[in-house]
């Protein structure tokens, strides 16, 4: 019962007397009486409660797990955020609270960085508890008095303000913490609401942002232009009121990259026209310039002020609703925030300016695949997610161009790949004019389903590139699924169609052509040769494996190469012939009349618009993509070979995997290729292919080593001849370079690092060559000689060093 | 099974009031519970005198929280509950 309870120490019984108990009965006896019938290491528990979940249980009592024994100083405990400060101090607020967004961004958390500043949290505190409160401005709700506080140790600032005993000084420190730092807060806590909301939509919780807001919702229902304003507000106060000029511009320049934060969200609405000549936009987006200037002049002040003692601490942690563990607070270098926080603006600025400058489709794909894909990793978190909305919209147009819907850009990508002209995505009258009304809404109903399916593929696709490098690999296993399945689908409907109807593109010698299944299966040919090698650089594969994805990577360039030389082209010349050949001859036959005259219109925009496009199409994959596949696979197969070459020393066992293995290699095979495996075509190589390509039993004699060695040589060379080559076409062909006019640098920089791999590689052969020479074959033993496997030129390519131990 | 462990079961599901040895007061359902009396309470939340002002009290939400033994002086809870709880008795 209550009333017996014993009270020792009135002190510590100061909660339990300000509590509301009556009608509360004491049962500690009974129930700690009860537990002792429960077995040794057994528990009563609820049936609804999984105890694996028990495990995030928060240990009450133990200062490392409880949040409510943080030692906090007194004066940290009792900051008073309503007092005036003086304009040096606050912006040495404002430059800290920059600091802490940034390190948010930097894989922290909230309350241990932003939420950390006393600031914040009775602004965010005043504002919760007030929102909903009609009555009351915005702007007063967002009031940086702590009414926690007793009376007597607040409000004498704002006492003598009312009654009129302020000095200029006080005046202009008090509306510096209740204007300007005020609004500082609630502009940065906005756009910290907006990451949160790009965070919940294309970022993953805790992979890519934590998201823990301590219950506040920063803003979210608030709309921007109201921030602004309050900023707007603040700055021409600024202006008026601050007689140091230095401090004055920093502070107008603090306030102004908060705008431009909350500007930000301004991209989505701008109209881009996709490879349509277009008005510049460089002077809509001119403010993620001016950011970075701003960022330059705040980041080069020398404030002699500090924070205010006490203003940034963990009293969050213990204060507000927390269930989590306490956590040391967190903060990046200065000089580093400063730089990432430029680097967000550019790089949103980047990806926006570019948009409106791709002409074609390839420069734009090549813009995704290499400026985006392969580079994610140098790009910020909120830039990244910005960059995800801004590329498909909620209404899934791409780039918010309102004439590219994913079903344009997904004709687009077919096009590119295989020729316009695909019969089966212009069925019209003249190609379905002579079938039964029903059986032309069973195809149309069939084809749209299958668009529908293509259209989630290449949806998929575009998901890719603005992820981490760890999520596009797990989109991209995903997607070889969707592509297989889209393969299946697509290349019954088209033989279906072709046999049935003889609906459809044929090849020059009237063979069914498959341009969509051909689109289909470069596109889930290029997905697996993805996944596959990037991995590389995620340290996915261990050292042994490591042959194993260069072989499977070569044999899956090969089917490419065959792919786009083989029935990729078939398709394009068939097209062309029909163009030419074909569709003239049927003309003539028909009729002079409307039929006619409308064939020869059509006619008249093939030769004019399409065959150019065919053209084009067949140029771009002769002069570009096929060297550039062959050039890649020569530097894969140049690297295999010398795995083998270093196999046959035992210096390392692509056969035998690590030493203590539990399992048999053949089920590391397997397990690694496993995301592959399901693929119907290609099919999976066998483990006996695999063992086969590693047969070194007649490298027993030094002259054995030496055409290997040649051929190593040879493709090394190719390779980068071949790259070079490419360097130079896409820096001055006129049929290449306009497919990479936005992506110049990021693609030179690309294929010299390949070059610079066979360099590097060139090297080691040559040194191995000469060890093989000067020494006797069975000295070059794991003994004596160790394999150092290390970060290369390229993402693909790490080095492999032989070294005498 | 015994009569005191179905006993222990009727604790289950039970909004415990917990005082703690520090002084604080938590609040929350009895979820788990082991021979040693060691407590796991789901959706709890922790009364502590407002650091600030010292003469209100501190209320916050602590989530699924594990209290030692140890840690507690006494442990309550409302007529109704204890009703509930002790009824078949």
């Amino acid at each position: 019962m209550i009333e017996q309870l014993k009270i020792q120490d009135p002190d510590t019984d100061q909660v339990w007397r300000l509590l509301d108990n009556a009608g509360f009965i004491d049962i500690t006896e009974q129930l700690f009486e009860s537990v002792r019938a429960i077995s040794t290491n057994q528990v009563v528990k609820s049936q609804y409660f999984d105890l694996l979940d028990g495990t995030r249980a928060i240990e009450v009592s133990n200062p490392k797990l409880d949040t409510g024994l943080i030692n906090l100083l007194e004066e940290e405990v009792a900051f008073d955020t309503g007092l005036p400060q003086s304009p040096q101090s606050v912006a040495a607020i404002h430059s800290k609270l920059l600091g802490l967004f940034m390190s948010w961004l930097n894989n922290s958390s909230l309350p241990v960085t932003v939420l950390s500043c006393r600031y914040v949290q009775t602004l965010l505190t005043n504002f919760e508890r007030l929102a909903a409160d009609s009555s009351i401005s915005f702007a007063n709700k967002c009031s940086l008095v702590n009414e926690r506080l007793p009376l007597k140790t607040r409000g004498k600032a704002d006492a003598d303000a009312s009654q009129g005993k302020e000095s200029t000084q006080a005046y202009v420190e008090r509306i510096m913490v209740h204007k300007v730092l005020k609004s500082f807060i609630v502009g940065l806590c906005k756009f910290i609401g907006t990451c949160l909301y790009i965070s919940t939509n294309v970022l993953y919780e805790e992979e890519d942002l934590t998201t823990r807001n301590m219950n506040f919702d920063f803003f979210l229902n608030v709309d921007a232009s109201i921030v602004i304003k309050e900023l707007q507000s603040s700055i021409n106060w600024l202006g008026k009121n601050i007689e140091d000029k230095a401090v004055s511009s920093v502070l107008t320049h603090q306030l102004n990259i908060i705008i431009f934060l909350n500007q930000i969200d301004s991209v989505f609405y701008l109209p881009i026209h996709l490879f349509k000549q277009q008005r510049d936009i460089s002077s809509q987006i001119v403010f993620l310039k001016e950011a970075s200037k701003s960022i330059e002049i705040v980041s080069s002040y020398q404030n002699p002020t500090e924070v205010p003692s006490a203003s940034f601490s963990k009293f969050v942690q213990l204060d507000l609703d927390n269930k989590n563990i306490p956590f040391e607070l967190y903060q990046i270098p200065e000089k580093e925030s400063w730089a990432k926080l430029s680097s967000m603006f550019e790089t949103i600025h980047a990806f926006v300016l570019k948009s409106s400058q791709f002409s074609n489709f390839n420069e734009l794909m090549n813009y995704l695949v290499i400026d985006i894909g392969h580079d994610i990793q140098n790009i910020g978190v909120i830039a990244r997610g910005v960059f995800q909305l801004y590329l498909i919209r909620d209404d899934k147009s791409i780039y918010g161009d309102p004439n590219v819907s994913l079903n344009t850009f997904t004709v687009n990508a077919i096009d590119n790949v295989v020729g316009q002209s695909n019969t089966l995505l212009n069925l019209n009258e003249l190609v379905l004019g002579s079938l039964k009304e029903e059986t032309k809404i069973q195809i149309e109903e069939r084809l749209n389903q299958l668009l529908i399916d293509l259209e989630s593929g290449m949806y998929h696709n575009l998901t890719v590139y603005g992820n981490n490098p760890c999520r596009q690999q797990q989109l991209r296993s995903r997607g070889l699924l969707i592509w297989d399945n889209l393969q299946v689908s697509w290349e019954s409907f088209e033989v279906e169609m072709h046999q049935l109807f003889n609906i459809g593109n044929d090849l020059v010698g009237g063979e069914i052509a498959l341009p969509i299944s051909s689109f289909v299966y470069y596109s889930k040919l290029q997905m697996m040769i993805d996944l596959a090698l990037g991995g590389i650089d995620l340290d996915i594969y261990k050292n042994f494996e490591l042959y194993l994805i260069y072989w499977y990577s070569s044999y899956l360039i090969q089917l490419l190469i065959e792919h786009v030389q083989g029935r990729v082209s078939q398709v394009l010349i068939g097209k062309a012939h029909q163009i030419e050949k074909v569709i003239p001859k049927k003309i003539k036959k028909v009729k002079a009349g409307p039929k006619k005259e409308q064939l020869k219109a059509s006619n008249q925009y093939n030769h004019e618009v399409i065959l150019p496009e065919i053209d084009r199409t067949q140029n771009y994959h002769s002069l570009y993509l096929i060297p550039s596949l062959i050039a890649l696979n020569d530097l894969l197969e140049a690297s295999r070979i010398f795995m083998i070459v270093l196999s046959s020393f035992n210096l390392i066992d692509y056969l035998q995997g690590p030493k203590n293995s539990l399992t048999k290699f053949e089920n590391l095979y397997n397990l690694r290729l496993k995301p592959w495996s399901s693929i119907g075509v290609p099919s999976l190589p066998t483990f006996k292919q695999y063992q086969n390509s590693l047969d070194v039993k007649y490298l027993s004699q030094k002259l054995n080593y030496t055409p290997l060695l040649r051929i190593i040589e040879e493709k090394l060379q190719s390779s980068k001849v071949a790259h070079q080559q490419l360097l130079k076409d896409i820096e001055e062909n006129d049929t290449i370079k306009g497919q990479f006019a936005n992506t110049t640098d990021s693609m030179t920089k690309w294929y010299n690092d390949l070059i610079k791999v066979s360099i590097g590689h060139s090297v080691e052969v040559k040194k191995l060559a000469k060890l093989i020479e000067s020494t006797e074959l069975s000295e070059i033993t794991p003994e004596k000689y160790s394999l150092e496997v290390s970060q290369g030129y390229h993402k693909y390519f790490p080095k492999i060093i032989v070294e005498e131990k | 099974m015994s009569a005191a462990k179905i006993e222990t079961e009727k604790y289950i599901g039970a909004t415990l009031r917990i005082k703690l040895k520090d002084s604080r007061v938590l609040d929350g359902v009895l979820t788990v519970i082991d021979p040693f009396g060691n407590i796991l309470l789901s959706n709890g939340y922790e009364y502590s005198l407002d650091r600030i002002n010292p003469e209100k009290l501190h209320k916050r939400e602590i989530g699924l929280v594990s209290v030692p033994k140890e840690s507690m002086e006494s442990i309550s809870v409302d007529k109704k509950t204890h009703g509930n709880i002790f009824k078949a008795k």
